[in-house]
């Protein structure tokens, strides 16, 4: 690609000066390339996106971030700066009708703008796949966890632990081995604050791996549309010590094991705890459990309602049925997307306690 | 006036007539939807049990891949005979063309009653759903092409294909030696592969 | 010939209304009816969006419901892609393409009058699908959700093989148009680049919407037939839809965006009056992107669950594609610089083109990384950058071609004043609505949500404040686009003195286009140079900045 011809010197008195390669221009190339470094510089530095991961993974991928951003914040001042330059330098004067300089082309200027990006593009490709080789790596001593996704709700279940529970608790510092799968539609399971999404399928196992770093409580939400109640599809991710997930570990164990026992000894805090822990909060509301859930209809009073719902059907039977054979009633206005295996998820006692709970919201 | 008169074409140093070029590039645009069936086909393949193609019968869509490469050659013939200028040999040739796609359908009709009276449906096995669907679309472009031929047949007798006017039977040419390729791939993959 | 008409509508021979009405073979009449039908349907989808982001003013609004909500952003994301881009460029591309090129009319004008009238039924079934409710798994229909949702679904998915076919034949009717019928003289170095930028198109609407119809026919089938492709629970394989799908609508968004890149190198050496820098790299980039848009199309599948060994290859060719879209803003960058800026409103819209979509570039680099996709693929972000390429960069272009050649195809000139009022509207607007929501998706909010995490507030109600700048400003384009059909200033042949053979008939151009047919000797670029004087030496039409 050669320059173009100039025009002969008698046409190029009839043009105006070219002011392409003046002092000023180059000064304000210069400029914009200094402003260029110093903001994708600071923007790296100083970025602030991405409020404090809680993850060994999300450390990494911020890191990543932070580099991309100060480039991309390079290319962006470059661009808008000789954009608007050009836009105030180089407007027409009025009354001026000619034409500019018929310049096509520079073949240094354009290896260098093929050239460079190439090998900036060559610095992220590697840098990133460094950074995912490390984000994926597998570690000893791995907490493997089964997750189950289904429209609307999650599941966790520990294979080691032989413990179910709805929402993920994490030891600090220990990573963790999801192995996920669906038993319908495709979901994706994703703690922003850990940075780790993944879809998860119903015809095979895919698996993220997760080491929480700060001990919190943060939202797993799906990522992935699912069907109607797609938005309310969430669910808790407990990063803790070990000695506060052992606890917790117990108080399961403790919750499956009481059975045909004695009742709880607040039956209320006790059935306030399940609809919590069990995600029913996720699809309704609830005041007294501070539950905000719009895909289900509301609960607050079904304690009397539920005598009215079906005739001859006491509010106790009503209630117990809603749980373990959702769809046998249809609430007018709601959707049959209620799981319908709560009565095989969930021990008997459970039930139970459930029932009486939400006999109890007069 | 409601029509606009026909386009000017300019003769450039490599022109190649617009209608031709326009088959070639319809015909690419084919093979992309068929290698979207095709992928589905292997797919469901992969995931079918060892022997799911047993039901096929070989021998008899051997031949009848014969019958269609023999259709195509009968449609080589009818260009040939019409660059010659002879009409009659082109209707004759254009004829068998037509006989012997429509006994390749046939043939493909009764193979696909046969294996359903079988009960191998598209619903009832993923391999199924493969075989019907790519073997299907195939079948729908045979039909298009026998009735492009008739259509051809019909202007022939009608004396509208000369010696100097003949693109419609190349370009037709090209369509039905596509179909011919698909077929032959088509064979290959689900009735001559493991 | 050409009547002019100080205060009427301008008509060229003897065109009647009606002609616009009917099956008609003149590709100006089919850009026209084009160019009509598809800017409804931007209304439509606008309006879609403008309910929705009604809708997310608060976290949990119980307005619109989760079916209906997800029904209103799948018809809006179908509708933007299938019925208003893609169908707009065809459009605006079908008037200019043959003059730029020195023809007549389009190589095949009843396929391409077929071609426009297959968006009917096509648009017909989509709102159908709309009405009847059940088409709710986003445009892009994973499945096995959409074998789950009820008959809209099924509608959907015959509504895209009309509007597919279409455009299969549309892509090969311009291929062989500018393959074949160029003036004399006009070689491909020649050729202005929109040409190349739509025979880019072209050949990626040949080669890739098959494959979509492919996938199309087996969901139809699935859902229909119990062929079972997709279904899990059968043992089918929802990846497979994934990648079908991908496998087309990736290189769909070059579809999308090459004939911006077309438009913008035809308005911006116009307007600074310097020829286009860096034509041939330019013409080749255009290639490079159909070419290379067919190896991208994992990097919307890094989280699936893909085999995670081929990401590796997918995040390397989705970083390499920003090199000739790189060249091609450097490029006119270069153009612009040392020029001589006349800022009307086309040349507005030109300039802010290059400004949104290089962030929308640039966010695409970030989605391209595999660790950094991981965080935000399916969120706001996604949303963000797609809006960013989309609208601030189609659409942006679609506005600067729109002002551009309204002259030629009405014989009158936008109003200068209501065109910079839509602009900055429209640019203002688009960016309060669109960069927050990067943040959004940064900090965590998913996309296709009808209720969020009250912490994501704030910034919803900035988009949705944006969003309702945005779409008022649609208004001032509406009526200056209809009553400048009266009003406008006549515009003359050239009334932008530019070079290209477009410029050289009246406005508007006769039906049958050229008398004889032009020869050419360079390109249309050439601002500056003697040859170029020469042909413009008669003083400009009044009109302009």
């Amino acid at each position: 690609m050669s320059m173009s011809q100039p025009p002969a010197q008698s046409e190029r008195d009839s043009v105006s000066p070219p002011r392409v390669f003046d002092t000023t221009s180059k000064l304000v190339a210069f400029v914009i390339g200094v402003l260029a470094i110093v903001a994708g510089v600071g923007a790296g530095m100083f970025n602030p996106f991405l409020s404090n991961s809680a993850s060994s993974q999300g450390i990494l991928i911020d890191a990543l971030f932070s580099v991309l951003l100060g480039i991309a914040t390079s290319i962006f001042v470059i661009v808008q700066g000789f954009l608007l330059y050009s836009i105030v330098r180089f407007s027409r004067e009025p009354d001026d009708e000619t034409d500019g300089m018929a310049f096509r082309g520079h073949t240094g200027l354009e290896i260098v703008w093929t050239a460079v990006p190439a090998a900036i593009v060559v610095f992220l490709a590697v840098f990133s796949y460094q950074v995912l080789a490390e984000i994926e790596q597998p570690r000893p001593d791995e907490l493997i966890v089964e997750v189950t996704a289904q429209q609307y709700a999650w599941s966790f279940f520990y294979p080691d632990l032989d413990l179910t529970s709805t929402e993920l608790h994490m030891p600090l510092d220990r990573q963790v081995l999801l192995r996920m799968r669906s038993k319908d539609v495709i979901h994706a399971f994703w703690v922003p604050q850990f940075r780790i999404k993944r879809d998860v399928m119903p015809d095979r196992l895919t698996e993220a791996r997760i080491t929480g770093t700060e001990i919190g409580t943060y939202p797993i939400v799906c990522a992935e549309l699912c069907g109607v109640g797609h938005s309310y599809m969430r669910s808790q991710a407990v990063v803790q010590s070990a000695a506060d997930f052992l606890s917790w570990q117990q108080g399961l164990i403790g919750a499956k094991t009481r059975g045909a026992g004695a009742k709880p000894a607040d039956p209320m805090a006790a059935g306030r705890q399940l609809f919590t822990q069990g995600g029913c909060n996720a699809c309704h509301a609830l005041a007294d459990a501070g539950a905000a859930g719009q895909l289900g209809p509301k609960l607050d009073g079904i304690g009397t309602t539920a005598a009215t719902r079906v005739l001859g059907q006491s509010a106790e039977a009503y209630i117990r049925t809603s749980i373990v054979k959702p769809n046998d009633t249809i609430v007018p206005g709601y959707q049959p997307v209620m799981p319908q295996d709560y009565g095989q998820r969930l021990p008997p006692r459970n039930v139970d306690t459930l029932v009486q709970y939400l006999l109890g919201q007069k | 006036m409601s029509e606009a008169t026909p386009a000017v074409e300019h003769i450039g140093s490599e022109h190649v007539d617009n209608r031709k070029l326009g088959m070639w590039i319809f015909l690419a645009s084919e093979v992309m939807l068929f290698s979207s069936l095709i992928a589905g086909f292997i797919n469901m393949k992969a995931r079918s049990p060892a022997g799911a193609s047993d039901v096929l019968n070989v021998p008899l869509t051997a031949v009848n891949t014969f019958i269609l490469i023999m259709s195509s050659t009968t449609v080589v013939m009818a260009l040939a005979a019409i660059q010659d200028g002879d009409r009659k040999r082109l209707r004759n040739y254009l004829l068998a063309t037509l006989l012997l796609g429509g006994m390749f359908f046939s043939i493909q009709m009764y193979e696909y009653r046969h294996l359903l009276g079988e009960g191998f449906t598209p619903w009832g096995s993923l391999f199924g759903a493969g075989f019907y669907t790519v073997t299907g679309f195939h079948g729908l472009h045979v039909l298009i092409g026998l009735g492009l031929c008739l259509a051809l047949i019909v202007q022939a007798i009608q004396g509208k294909i000369t010696a100097g006017e003949h693109m419609r039977v190349e370009v037709f040419g090209l369509y039905w030696h596509f179909v011919d390729v698909v077929w032959i791939v088509l064979f290959t993959i689900i009735y001559l592969l493991p | 010939m050409t009547e002019t008409v100080s205060g009427g509508l301008i008509r060229h021979g003897g065109r009647k209304v009606s002609d616009y009405l009917v099956f008609n073979t003149d590709h100006k009449v089919i850009g026209i009816q084009y160019l009509v039908v598809s800017f409804a349907f931007f209304i439509f989808g606008g309006l879609l969006a403008e309910a929705m982001r009604s809708h997310l003013l608060t976290p949990n609004n119980p307005i619109l419901g989760g079916e209906v909500y997800n029904e209103m952003f799948t018809i809006h994301g179908t509708v933007m892609i299938f019925l208003w881009i893609i169908p707009a460029f065809t459009g605006l591309a079908n008037y200019v393409v043959p003059l730029m090129l020195g023809a007549n009319d389009m190589a095949f004008p009843k396929l391409n009058a077929l071609s426009f009238w297959l968006l009917i039924p096509g648009a017909a079934l989509l709102l159908l699908s709309f009405f009847i409710g059940g088409a709710g798994s986003g445009w892009t229909a994973y499945a096995p959700l959409s074998l789950q949702t009820s008959n809209g679904q099924t509608l959907w998915a015959i509504s895209l093989q009309f509007i597919g076919f279409s455009t299969i034949f549309s892509g090969l009717n311009f291929l062989v148009t500018i393959f074949n019928m160029r003036a004399p003289g006009m070689t491909l170095t020649r050729m202005p680049l929109m040409a190349w930028a739509i025979a880019a198109t072209s050949i990626i609407q040949i080669l890739g919407t098959p494959v979509l119809s492919g996938a199309l026919f087996m969901l139809i089938l699935n859902r229909v037939l119990g062929t079972n492709f997709f279904a899990a629970s059968a043992g089918g394989d929802p990846l497979m839809w994934q990648n079908l799908f991908w496998f087309y609508s990736h290189p769909a968004v070059y579809i999308m965006v090459l004939p911006a890149f077309g438009i913008i190198s035809e308005v911006i050496p116009v307007f600074a009056r310097k020829p286009i820098f860096g034509y041939r790299l330019i013409a080749v980039s255009s290639m490079a992107i159909a070419i290379a848009g067919f190896l991208v199309w994992a990097h919307h599948m890094f989280t699936s669950g893909m085999d995670p060994l081929l990401r590796v290859p997918f995040m390397i060719t989705s970083m390499v594609i920003a090199i000739p879209t790189g060249v091609k803003i450097f490029s006119w960058l270069a153009t612009i610089w040392g020029g001589k800026l006349r800022f009307t409103t086309s040349n507005l819209f030109a300039l802010a083109f290059i400004s949104m979509f290089v962030i929308g570039g640039l966010s695409g680099i970030f989605l391209a990384s595999v660790p950094i996709d991981i965080h935000v693929q399916d969120t706001y972000f996604v949303v963000a950058h797609l809006h960013y390429v989309l609208f601030g960069g189609s659409v942006m272009a679609m506005f600067a071609g729109l002002y551009y050649w309204y002259p030629k195809i009405t014989g009158r000139l936008l109003d200068e004043g209501w065109g910079k009022v839509h602009f900055w509207m429209t640019f203002i607007g688009f960016n309060i609505t669109f960069l927050p929501m990067h943040v959004l998706g940064l900090e965590g909010m998913p996309r296709r949500v009808s209720s969020y995490a009250p912490e994501f507030q704030p910034l919803n109600i900035v988009a949705t404040l944006g969003s309702f700048l945005l779409a008022t400003g649609t208004l001032p384009f509406m009526v200056n686009s209809i009553v400048s059909l009266w009003r406008g200033k006549v515009a003359g042949a050239n009334p932008w003195r530019a070079l290209g053979l477009e410029w050289t008939l009246p406005s508007p151009p006769p039906i049958h286009n050229f008398p004889t047919p032009p020869t050419v000797d360079s390109d249309p670029y050439g601002y500056g140079e003697p040859k170029a004087r020469q042909r413009l030496a008669a003083p400009s039409a009044p009109g302009g900045n």
